[in-house]
């Protein structure tokens, strides 16, 4: 490669312009002499022969590389006379920084790396086999740790699997043996929660609030402690809600609403028809 | 059932004109009533089981210095979580409230064009609403009005796209009659409210 192209592409005199390059850089430049057919130390530059200028010829000897400042020949012009700047040698490349070297490899790669390639290979091939050996052997412990994982999480999921099956045994023998019994027409143990029960599954099921007294309303699903009673303002609808919080307390499955017989006259004691609101979550009475 | 029909997943924002509603509510059950109207479960029944995003409460209050006895009221309303807005403009000589009705026109009107509902529920029989009603209705919004039978006309109920006879559901809270009652417009709020989600669709209320 020209030296003074790699100068300038790797900014060693950015504060020369073109015009400098021109006037001052083309003449530098990096010579191999070689002792030529005729026995004279010379080398070569842009296809003209390069001779060391006669103060240099005690410093340049056959087989070095120099940087070198080349004066044109004034007579001729078709050869220089090479005056020794720096000799390139294995000196001159352990003296360079980091970063230089860098870029002199990232420039050498980039213009020749057909000539690097086999070097490079016959240098790093043993490291490049040893770290993909490793790399494999990680790989491969990586890819065992991961089925010995996945066996046991099969194995678990056999095992749950198992249980879910004896589980679905189970319920089903129970939902023969219920299906098996007759039906059950009576009010069990008479929670709101069993009545929603029946009144999902029978709609037509009944259950039975009676008015005993003008505030009194009694019912075998009073069987909670609190409820919310609310009254519709047309007096016709009363929702009965079991709540913890309740304002209304119940004893023995009655509950005692003040103003009840003010609100909707009392005649006599009568049962009132009823039916359970699920989006409610309560029982509503129908007191008309 | 309404014509214009509205979705489960529509969002409901609710407009409570507090004291048409209560005053509704006195007189249907009477002055010395046992019973207390339960905003909240009114509110909750009503929303069914759409998505309340808020419910305003629209009153006036007292100005500086006089007793003002709906303080109480209030607070309990926002401790519910109705947002409450109380218009410091009672006229002591008439004794009627001032500016509430234009505030919760203005209300209802700019949460509309700020799309911050689908549907509003104004609860309410006056009818000074409906060109507020209509203006939220050209806004492309749903519009239903609840009321007490005894206190809204024929244009209010015909100025939604729904109307809903509050007289039919179950909101009025009632007790014990060991449990102390107050009879005051202030206390005529149910004194508890169990929190649960109530409702449902409109029509399973037997809201027409």
């Amino acid at each position: 490669m020209d030296f003074n192209d790699f100068a300038r592409q790797n900014g060693f005199s950015d504060t020369l312009s073109e015009d400098d390059w021109t006037a001052y850089g083309r003449r530098q430049a990096i010579v191999t002499f070689e002792v030529d057919r005729r026995g004279n130390v010379s080398g070569k530059y842009k296809r003209l022969i390069v001779f060391r200028d006669h103060d240099s010829e005690n410093q340049i000897k056959a087989g070095e590389t120099w940087v070198c400042t080349l004066i044109q020949n004034p007579n001729s012009g078709n050869n220089y006379f090479a005056r020794a700047v720096q000799k390139v040698d294995s000196s001159f490349m352990f003296a360079l920084k980091k970063d230089q070297i860098v870029e002199i490899a990232a420039a050498l790669w980039k213009t020749c790396p057909d000539a690097l390639m086999p070097a490079l290979e016959d240098m790093y091939g043993e490291q490049n086999a040893a770290a993909t050996a490793k790399a494999v052997d990680e790989a491969v412990k990586t890819v065992k740790q991961t089925n010995a994982q996945l066996t046991a999480q099969v194995a678990e999921l056999m095992q749950t699997d198992l249980g879910n099956k004896k589980i679905i045994a189970s319920l089903e023998a129970r939902v023969k043996e219920a299906e098996a019994k007759p039906p059950v027409h009576a009010i069990p143990a008479s929670s709101v929660a069993s009545v929603r029960m029946m009144s999902l599954s029978n709609p037509q099921f009944d259950i039975c609030v009676r008015r005993e007294a003008p505030d009194t309303l009694s019912s075998p699903v009073f069987d909670q402690a609190r409820y919310f009673v609310h009254l519709s303002a047309d007096r016709r609808v009363l929702l009965v809600r079991p709540h913890l919080n309740g304002n209304v307390i119940c004893t023995d499955q009655t509950i005692v609403l003040a103003g009840l017989g003010m609100l909707v006259p009392f005649t006599a004691a009568c049962d009132l028809v009823c039916d359970y609101d699920a989006d409610l979550g309560g029982i509503r009475v129908y007191l008309k | 059932m309404a014509l214009v029909s509205g979705r489960r997943d529509d969002k409901v924002m609710m407009f409570i004109d507090i004291r048409n509603i209560l005053e509704s509510a006195q007189t249907l059950t009477g002055p010395n009533s046992p019973v207390g109207l339960d905003l909240y479960l009114m509110a909750r029944t009503l929303a069914g089981s759409r998505e309340l995003v808020a419910a305003y409460v629209f009153d006036s209050r007292m100005p500086f210095g006089a007793d003002d006895t709906s303080q109480r009221l209030h607070d309990r309303l926002s401790y519910l979580g109705f947002r409450v807005i109380a218009r410091e403009a009672y006229d002591l000589v008439r004794k009627e409230q001032k500016e509430v009705d234009v505030a919760m026109a203005c209300e209802m009107v700019v949460h509309a064009l700020r799309d911050h509902y689908d549907t509003a529920i104004v609860v309410s029989g006056d009818r000074d609403f409906i060109p507020a009603i209509q203006q939220v209705q050209m806004a492309g919004k749903r519009v239903e009005v609840a009321a007490f039978r005894n206190a809204v006309g024929s244009a209010m109920m015909k100025a939604g796209d729904a109307f809903y006879e509050l007289d039919g559901m179950p909101v009025l809270s009632m007790s014990n009659p060991a449990a102390e009652i107050s009879l005051d417009v202030a206390d005529s709020v149910a004194p508890e409210t169990d929190g649960s989600a109530a409702p449902a669709g409109e029509e399973q209320h037997g809201l027409q």
